[in-house]
């Protein structure tokens, strides 16, 4: 970061650079407050030619680089870097093209994941991937961390619903992959960029999958006196041979932390309750309906409720939604998880956590994606009582290794960043770690590109954060998290 | 055939100085790769379903698996591979199918092969032993290595077992036929590929075929959006059957929008609505078309036309990967071709 490469800065048109300590602040962390670094500059380019510039520049003078969206990311992967550059994409805002014959949509990066389905429902069409963070998230950052949502058993990851990337490369090559064709000859460039959490190149434009939007929609809620009971009904459904557009567990302390802070009618002295979402044709919704209702009875559901009018669905939705909120109203702080588990495992992995729970000392409360396993406890503790903060990371780091132990993921959403950069050590062995290193290197040989990030080096996997909210002081407070 | 034996077959071909070129029923082997040297190393002895959970919709499956034997026992649990990877003989794999990464009639409604890859084991190029990915649907623990393996044609290594996601079959499937000129045919699949419940338009020896897939009445709401002279077949949908490829020498594949009008010169089918051109017709005939929407499709023709590997980013990044993964070329090469310009 020498005086050459800030004047060869400084010479690059439609490029805004940030100096003012005050304004860097702004860049400190992502959606993982615990980790923060205020960065030495930002560049705001505003044009791909001025994007292309700095990373030229940056590469001609080896400086790292950190691409960052909306910062709404739960794992430090945008966390900033103390000699490095913070290359933010806020200013990639244009919608550039809608081909509803084909069903795609050509955006830049920096348009949030919802401006995409706001620019084509007009059109009957949405884009499928929602994660919680959508009225903020971009496509760009969704790209880098693989996104999903609560729909995303039926209409899959961000993976599933891009057909075209262009990027680039850490010296500023512009890459075009574009497959809306279909047909794949040799290697899958856009699988390995989907969930490289910004280590392999900058995205400068996103080709997304547009899908039509479904005639019904029907939300089922149900209550459970066992976890277990709610878990076998999960799969009673799929046995039953459907695929929900949603299906979402909560346990009895993230249920009535809910009901406290919303007032969504869920059913207080439930263990469990389930809530499932259905779209398709009318007949088709209405057909799946009646089959979902008996078999979740059949499974032991004490109370349900459905709905199909668009009031009723959002009210029954609202707990589910606000869970974290919720749940953050019972501590000054909690601690969010993000391990996904093979499903069969779910009351053994809660009892597991509830033990733990007992361990340390500190509540947990569950909200499970339950159609896809993916579980994120929360973890309730309060920062200015001395040695919480060390519990809480200490528990957070069991309960990864719990999903390790029943053969999951530590990671099924939210990424590895920095905060997971430790637990990467267990998850892969040497070997499986070179490849990774040998992936980087194929696309960013000197890695200059979001280094110390995702994966860990063979001799350092020694790091470790977390997300932590404080009384309410996190960093997008208005976001919902599910 | 247990993973210790197939490591030691790859240690023993490397030690000895061959290319591997890994392989499974071999029933794709003469027209996706090009006769060269190496070695063959068979996964078809290493057979069985590791672990099967029909209740979570995934099935972990040994790489030498038959295609067929793997869609018997998903049908058992009322599920199936929605991508529908053909299978071009009997002794197709599933290693095979990941391997070349083929998708059949349902590409375009339900998702291709690499969408339903979830995690595998391998042998890497240097004989270790990796597993990436994992048993369950959402993970974003490190690259997405396994989705990389489909379409690689085992050039990154050889894959051992599989983990995929799997789905409930359709409650009902319904098929229709009409025989009609192509012309006709691509512009009946542009206007039913919007029907809700369409799962398969696919036009071959002069008929345009058309499936739909869903409740009972689904299909009944899409069959009425359908014009009256459409016969419904008592059958499934025929197969991509490799007599479909044994014809003609020259045979390329065109890919792109099915909106795109039908310029393409000795177009013998089509699939995926439209999106998926055959083509039987010399290298001069293809002049004006996109470089890149036209490859080759019988790699191991002898001799073969003049193709080049492909040189754009995507080609160069293709290779660097490669040179990265597999830095001794233990493994066979196998870039993108194109024609040359």
């Amino acid at each position: 970061m020498t005086p050459a490469w800030r004047n060869a800065l400084n010479a690059i048109e439609d490029l805004e650079l940030i100096v003012d300590r005050a304004r860097r602040k702004v860049y400190e962390s992502d959606g993982l407050t615990a980790l923060s670094q205020v960065p030495p500059l930002v560049a705001l380019p505003a044009t791909r030619a001025a994007l292309q510039a700095v990373i030229k520049v940056c590469h001609a003078h080896q400086v790292p680089m950190v691409a960052r969206g909306a910062g709404t990311g739960l794992s430090g992967g945008a966390t900033p870097l103390a000699d490095g550059l913070l290359v933010s994409l806020a200013k990639f805002t244009r919608v550039l093209n809608v081909d509803i014959e084909a069903r795609t949509a050509t955006v830049e990066p920096g348009v949030t994941n919802l401006a995409i389905t706001e620019a084509v429902a007009d059109q009957g069409l949405f884009y499928a991937p929602d994660p919680s963070s959508q009225i903020a998230c971009t496509i760009g950052g969704n790209v880098a961390e693989n996104s999903g949502g609560v729909h995303c058993l039926k209409y899959g990851l961000t993976l599933h619903n891009v057909c075209g990337l262009t990027i680039l490369l850490a010296d500023g090559t512009e890459v075009v992959i574009d497959r809306e064709g279909l047909w794949q000859e040799g290697l899958d460039l856009l699988a390995i960029l989907h969930g490289s959490e910004g280590l392999l190149g900058f995205v400068v434009e996103v080709k997304v999958r547009l899908l039509p939007q479904p005639e019904s929609i029907a939300v089922l809620m149900a209550g459970f006196s066992t976890v277990e009971s709610a878990a076998d009904a999960v799969s009673a459904v799929i046995r039953a041979g459907i695929v929900p557009a949603g299906l979402e567990m909560m346990d009895q302390l993230a249920i009535q932390a809910a009901e406290d802070f919303v007032a969504a009618g869920y059913p207080r002295d439930a263990a469990a309750l389930l809530l499932c979402e259905l779209d398709g044709n009318r007949e088709e919704v209405e057909e799946m309906s009646d089959l979902v209702s008996s078999v979740l009875l059949n499974a032991g559901a004490v109370s349900i409720e459905s709905a199909e009018d668009a009031a009723t669905r959002s009210r029954l939705w609202l707990g589910r939604k606000a869970a974290f909120p919720a749940v953050g109203r019972l501590a000054p702080d909690y601690y969010c998880m993000d391990g996904t588990i093979p499903r069969r495992h779910l009351a053994a992995v809660l009892k597991a956590i509830a033990d733990k729970s007992v361990h340390y000392g500190l509540q947990v409360a569950n909200v499970f994606h339950a159609g896809d396993g993916n579980l994120h406890p929360l973890i309730l503790y309060d920062v200015s009582v001395e040695g919480q903060l060390e519990k809480a990371e200490a528990f957070g780091a069991d309960i990864l290794n719990i999903c390790l132990d029943y053969g999951g993921t530590i990671t099924g959403e939210h990424g590895v960043g920095l905060e997971k950069i430790n637990e990467m050590c267990r998850q892969f062995n040497t070997t499986e770690l070179s490849t990774f290193h040998a992936v980087k290197s194929a696309f960013d040989p000197e890695a200059l590109l979001n280094p110390g990030k995702a994966i860990p080096t063979l001799n350092r996997c020694a790091e470790f954060g977390a997300m932590h909210v404080h009384r309410g002081t996190e960093k997008f407070p208005h976001l919902p998290r599910f | 055939m247990t993973t210790r034996q197939l490591v030691e077959a790859v240690k023993t071909t490397i030690a000895d100085g061959g290319s591997i070129r890994p392989q499974g029923g071999g029933t794709k082997a003469h027209f996706l790769t090009m006769p060269d040297h190496s070695v063959v190393v068979s996964t078809q002895a290493h057979t069985g379903i590791v672990h099967y959970h029909a209740d979570e919709l995934v099935v972990r499956v040994k790489a030498g698996t038959l295609l067929s034997e793997l869609t018997e026992i998903l049908a058992a649990k009322g599920q199936y591979l929605p991508a529908e990877p053909p299978a071009y003989g009997n002794a197709a794999t599933i290693g095979g199918a990941v391997a070349a990464g083929l998708s059949g009639h349902g590409r375009p409604y339900a998702g291709g092969l690499r969408d339903f890859v979830l995690g595998l084991r391998m042998i890497l190029p240097s004989g270790e032993v990796a597993s990436f990915g994992g048993d369950v649907m959402k993970n974003v623990a490190g690259y997405d290595v396994s989705r990389l393996q489909v379409g690689a044609m085992g050039s990154l290594g050889l894959i051992l077992d599989i983990a995929l996601k799997v789905i409930p079959k359709p409650l009902k499937n319904i098929v229709y036929n009409i025989a009609c000129e192509r012309e006709e045919a691509l512009r009946l699949m542009q206007q039913l590929g919007k029907i809700i419940g369409v799962s398969a338009l696919s036009y071959r020896e002069e008929k345009l075929w058309v499936r739909l897939s869903g409740s009972a009445q689904s299909c009944l709401q899409g069959a009425r959006q359908l014009p009256s002279d459409f016969k419904e077949i008592d059958a499934g949908l025929p197969q991509w059957e490799m007599s479909q490829f044994s014809g003609p020498d020259h045979l390329w594949r065109w890919d792109g929008k099915p909106s795109a009008a039908l310029v393409q010169p000795g177009v013998i089918g089509m699939d995926w609505g439209g999106a998926l051109r055959w083509l039987a017709v010399g290298t001069e005939g293809l002049s004006g078309l996109d470089r890149d929407r036209v490859t080759w499709v019988k790699r191991g023709l002898d001799p073969l036309p003049k193709l080049t590997t492909r040189q754009d980013g995507v080609g160069l990044l293709q290779e660097r990967v490669k040179r990265q993964l597999d830095p001794n070329q233990h493994f066979i090469n196998f870039p993108s071709l194109r024609l040359p310009e």
